[in-house]
């Protein structure tokens, strides 16, 4: 960066808002590329989920974010320091979940958390207080004592996450949090996860999963292939796919021609058909203009028996953006 | 600061005693070394008090292979991704590295107590104050050699080659010094790296405090041992800083 462009930037991140930005990050393993030119910006006490299938490049770009990795080009500026130039002080506002826990094989879970204690910063009885508190969180307590290397797979995650949960850092990052764990302990982690940012935590969460991503981020970045093809809340990332909504009406006798050019007439309404007696329109923002739709057939003396209506999923908007689906068909 | 530089070195510490079946056998093989060997050849050489002048030599010889340790550690943990763990922690680098070449030092000084004392019964102590500014003396030696190995495995990121390396090392570094043999005896192309290589001055400060036949001035070995462990922990911290990221070695 130029100076020019640096007090620039400054002037722009006066806006506490920001908590992340990344410019033009780029890394490379030899000659592959693995993340390319990323911008990006997580705004401050938000959840934001980075989602991509295997080998996207999620944890290569979180792992350049906690100064594990070096940036091939480009950088990021967490809450206004440069990961590249203020490593040290980037480390004291991050910590992070490994995607495979890191565990010294032949230590115990409460071993290796009243250390990580201290290195945050507690002490003592303190240290110990807190440990127990997130191990019985994750109901881990019981498994304290055993070796790292007798823990199930799940188990070793569930220490893994625990660290950040000690930690409490400005800015949290869960590198797929909830893989191998069970169903019950999804919904836990979740509502923990939601629990940091509330006291507030800015929280990244690389994920792979549909379903994870959409009920717990406030906004999403589709990765793809080293590339940030889109970034959004849930909700607008599925309101960008033109016709995305699907509102199907079924009405009593069908439709005169005029209504259904009526219909078609709506700005967000990209396609209507009419299938015996059903009205099927494709179109975005459903929610919002559906009551303005029933209540013209309405007025226009229709009687609408049923309605039923479907929002793009995520995958949608995936494929939208990349050609590629996340999820099998079913 | 002080808080994670005891806490790294806490960690060093407590790591050897994983070694456990590694450092017991390591005394074994000290002790008769020492009983059987050390003994049959002081009767062979011409060195005065050979036995001792060995016993001290070889304490020195396995402090330093004790202290290089702390490379194998280095590379274990990258080779298993761990490093990226202790990469992402909230500890200014630098003191993770002096953290480590201290930690690296003391335990390295710790594991090898059985040998020391053991040395100390066979030759007798005569002077304490000389013995403990000997064995201060062999602690920077500690210190060092821990530094040179965070250097030289974050020089070459990777474990085969840190392997490879360490052993050429070891290999040169014990018979280019007086370890075994007094200058004396030396062609002239060892005697000169010998007069350098900071085992030769351990050595030497060690027979010194131990009030055996000694060669060289003990302040000398000193400043040397000084001036070689920081020279390796400043070299430890610029290519540590530089050259070590996480995310897979080779
Ligand atoms: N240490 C490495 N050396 C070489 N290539 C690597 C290395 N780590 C990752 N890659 C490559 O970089 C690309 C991105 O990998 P990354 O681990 O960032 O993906 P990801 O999005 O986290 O995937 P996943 O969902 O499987 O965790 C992949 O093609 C991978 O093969
Ligand atoms: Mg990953």
């Amino acid at each position: 960066m130029t100076i020019l462009q640096e007090i620039v930037f400054v002037v722009v991140n006066m806006d506490r808002d920001i908590a992340i930005k990344v410019v033009g990050l780029t890394k490379y393993y030899g000659k592959f590329l693995a993340v390319d030119h990323i911008n990006l910006e997580i705004y401050d006490r938000e959840i934001f989920g980075f989602l991509g299938p295997n080998g996207a490049g999620k944890s290569t770009t979180l792992l350049m974010l906690t100064t594990v990795l070096k940036p091939s080009e480009g950088t990021a500026y967490v809450y206004g320091y440069d990961i590249r130039k203020y490593p040290d002080k980037v480390r004291s506002l991050i910590g992070i979940a490994f995607q495979d826990p890191k565990l010294f094989w032949i230590h115990t879970p409460y071993e290796i958390l009243i250390w990580h204690a201290k290195v945050c910063g507690y002490r003592g009885s303190k240290a110990r207080e807190v440990v127990r508190d997130v191990l019985s969180m994750l109901n881990m307590w019981e498994a304290r004592n055993k070796r790292a290397m007798e823990l199930s797979g799940g188990m070793r995650k569930r220490v893994e996450i625990a660290k950040v949960f000690i930690q409490k850092p400005r800015v949290a990052i869960f590198d797929e949090p909830t893989a191998q764990i069970d169903v019950t302990g999804k919904h836990m982690i979740w509502d923990m996860i939601r629990g940091l940012r509330d006291e507030g935590s800015t929280i990244i969460l690389a994920t792979n999963e549909l379903y994870e991503a959409d009920i717990l981020s406030d906004r999403i970045g589709i990765i793809y292939k080293g590339k940030i093809v889109a970034v959004g809340t849930p909700k607008e990332l599925k309101d960008t796919i033109p016709g995305g909504d699907i509102l199907e009406i079924q009405v009593e006798g069908g439709l005169s021609n005029g209504l259904l050019s009526r219909l078609e007439g709506y700005r967000e309404v990209s396609k209507v058909e009419l299938v015996d007696s059903t009205v099927k329109l494709y179109l975005n923002r459903v929610e919002e203009l559906l009551p303005q739709i029933l209540e013209d057939l309405i007025r226009n003396g229709v009687k609408v028996k049923s309605v039923n209506m479907r929002e793009p999923t995520l995958d949608d908007v995936f494929m939208h953006y990349t050609g590629a689906r996340l999820k099998e068909e079913d | 600061m002080l808080d994670h530089l005891l806490l790294v070195i806490e960690r060093d510490v407590r790591m050897i005693i994983q070694y456990k079946l590694f450092l017991i056998i390591r005394w074994l093989w000290y002790f008769l070394q020492v009983t059987i060997f050390g003994l049959a050849i002081s009767y062979l050489v011409v060195v005065e008090n050979y036995l001792f002048y060995y016993a001290a030599g070889i304490y020195v010889a396995t402090l330093y292979s004790t202290a290089m340790f702390v490379a194998f550690d280095i590379s274990e943990e990258a080779e298993h991704g761990f490093v990226d763990y202790l990469l992402s922690l909230p500890i200014d680098r630098r003191v993770l590295i002096v953290g480590r070449a201290i930690g690296g030092g003391i335990r390295s000084f710790l594991a090898t107590i059985p040998p020391l004392l053991f040395t100390l019964y066979l030759i007798g102590v005569r002077d304490i104050p000389i013995l403990i500014e000997a064995s201060i003396g062999l602690l920077l030696l500690s210190f060092g050699v821990a530094g040179l190995g965070i250097s030289i495995v974050s020089f070459l990121k990777s474990g085969d080659k840190t392997d490879i390396l360490l052993g050429a090392i070891d290999a040169f570094i014990i018979r280019l010094s007086t370890v075994f043999y007094p200058k004396a005896f030396m062609p002239p192309f060892y005697s000169a790296p010998a007069a350098v290589n900071p085992l030769t001055h351990a050595a030497e400060l060690f027979r010194w405090g131990l009030g055996i036949q000694s060669e060289g001035d003990p302040i000398f070995s000193f400043i040397v041992l000084l001036a070689f462990m920081i020279a390796m922990t400043t070299t430890g911290i610029y290519l540590y800083e530089r050259r070590m990221e996480g995310g897979g070695w080779t």
